[in-house]
């Protein structure tokens, strides 16, 4: 049974398609949203950074 | 002496034998087309032979010789690049079958021009991932590349025909493209030499399609010396810039060498990785170990920011012929298309804290050791791989210690270990912006020694 979390990636996958103005076949649909939610893991390794790394951060150079 | 026309020969037995008049470039050229004949076919590293236009070169090069002008450093050197950086009368593919049908380039990449100038002459494009994206170089429009070493494996990837064609010796040094690590993960898995040059350092003009903040060209050989010419003549402002060549007379011991630690790269790692590390460290005579900012987070940065802006480049081909993508780029495409643009300026602010916190161990250390891959080169067809705890996609797995290094800008090379009778491996090293010679000095240091080397493959 598919949890809130896969459902939640294929709304999102679904809605920001429609907008990119992609057109994902049935068939391929499973795999995008699989590679999506791979890479919101990813994301969630670096969030956290700013705390991680102390006051550092504040001073990143590249910070508007 | 080694036979200037054998595949064992490198670039600099080569040119001294092309400038020394003992065998023309016209002799060289034609043994090396006649190895990539014979053996592209079991391997495919070659994914378009450029012959009469390579002809023409070395004649050229060899009535240049006759006519008592110097043709350059590397005269009548063959070499060849990935399908990524443009040909002169060849179309660059970048591995995919979208761009099949455009028209040939109509001048080489800034990289291919350099070695050009520099009397090297380009026998034709290198297979390679679809785009740069994928680490095995199982290409499913243009065939699948094999490692030399051992045809059941993969030679890694993107830069997968690249790697194989050094390694085979069908030619002594060849370009291939490094974003995440695409130069040195298959160096790595095909035991040659693979650098990847400091940001700005090299030109980019002429890959394609427009590279993203992270790709840069680079070469492979298989000797430290070979790297030192090629990278020396290809690098902007080579004229004038200090000769990598001219500093392997330095000493490895006036350089300060420690081990990388931290998140991955802390031990237990696999035995053939513990293996080289070990070796490479204790040829090295490193005790010192420097703790590696953030390098999980690093890898996640280099992963979003190359998935976005690759998805950038490719938006219009993804709208309107996704059918033409290989199936194993397509679906991480779209995925990437999809990244939140608060991911994407996340990575990039934490991007730069980490080149900053990175350049700044290179205040009391000149070169950093780490390990290149994860493991030796997987089987054809194998899906994932287990690295850091975690059965990974292999793409991603292979680069697992290559990536953390590529959003630094630094310069770093994978150095092949000899390991008698067991499959490559390299390890990797790292050095501050503008300092490829600090890599080259002391790979050059680990080849005297016998702990590095990069014989011709005989599979």
């Amino acid at each position: 049974m598919r949890g809130d979390d896969e459902l939640a990636c294929e709304t999102y996958v679904s809605e920001a398609a429609r907008l990119h103005g992609l057109s994902i076949p049935e068939a391929h649909r499973p795999a995008v949203v699989a590679n999506f939610r791979g890479l919101r893991e990813v994301f969630r390794v670096l969030e956290g950074w700013r705390q991680a790394v102390g006051s550092d951060a504040n001073d990143a150079p590249g910070d508007p | 002496m080694i036979d200037p026309l054998s595949a064992s020969a490198q670039a600099v037995d080569i040119a001294a034998a092309v400038r020394g008049r003992t065998v023309s470039a016209s002799e060289v050229v034609e043994a090396a087309l006649r190895r990539i004949e014979s053996a592209n076919a079991a391997l495919n590293a070659f994914t378009a032979v450029n012959a009469d236009p390579a002809l023409e070169k070395a004649a050229t090069v060899d009535a240049r010789i006759a006519a008592g002008e110097d043709p350059g450093p590397l005269a009548g050197v063959p070499f060849a690049a990935k399908s990524q950086l443009d040909i002169a009368g060849i179309t660059t593919t970048a591995g995919s079958k979208l761009l099949a049908n455009a028209p040939p380039a109509e001048r080489d990449a800034g990289v291919v021009a350099a070695l050009d100038v520099a009397g090297a002459i380009c026998l034709g494009a290198l297979n390679m991932d679809e785009f740069g994206l994928g680490g095995t170089t199982e290409n499913s429009h243009y065939g699948a590349t094999r490692n030399p070493h051992d045809r059941s494996r993969v030679p890694g990837g993107s830069s997968g025909g690249t790697a194989a064609a050094v390694a085979a010796g069908m030619v002594p040094i060849a370009l291939g493209t490094d974003g995440l690590g695409s130069v040195r993960l298959p160096a790595s898995l095909c035991g040659v030499f693979g650098l990847r040059p400091s940001e700005g350092s090299v030109s980019r003009r002429g890959l394609r399609p427009a590279p993203g903040s992270l790709a840069i060209p680079g070469p492979m050989a298989r000797s430290v010396l070979d790297m030192a010419n090629t990278f020396d003549a290809m690098r902007i402002g080579s004229a004038s810039a200090a000769s990598c060549v001219g500093s392997l007379k330095k000493d490895v011991g006036e350089l300060r060498v420690a081990q990388a630690v931290g998140g991955s790269y802390d031990e237990p790692f696999d035995q053939d990785v513990a293996e080289v590390i070990g070796l490479a460290a204790g040829a090295l005579g490193i005790t010192r170990k420097v703790e590696y900012p953030e390098p999980d987070r690093a890898r996640a940065a280099a992963m979003l920011i190359m998935s976005a802006e690759g998805a950038t480049t490719q938006a219009a081909d993804l709208q309107n012929r996704l059918d033409l993508f290989d199936p194993r780029t397509r679906d991480r495409f779209l995925a990437g298309a999809m990244i939140p643009a608060s991911w994407y300026l996340e990575a990039m602010k934490f991007r730069a804290w980490h080149r900053a916190a990175v350049l700044a161990l290179f205040h009391d250390v000149d070169v950093l050791l780490m390990p290149a891959t994860p493991c030796v080169a997987p089987v054809m067809g194998t899906e994932t791989v287990a690295v850091g705890g975690l059965q990974r996609p292999i793409g991603p797995a292979l680069g697992y210690f290559v990536q953390p290094v590529a959003p630094t800008g630094c310069a770093a090379m994978t150095v092949p270990i000899v390991r008698p009778g067991k499959l490559p491996m390299g390890v990797q090293l790292v050095a501050a912006l503008g300092r490829e010679a600090n890599l080259m000095i002391t790979a050059r240091a680990l080849e005297r020694e016998g702990t590095a080397g990069s014989p011709v493959a005989l599979a």
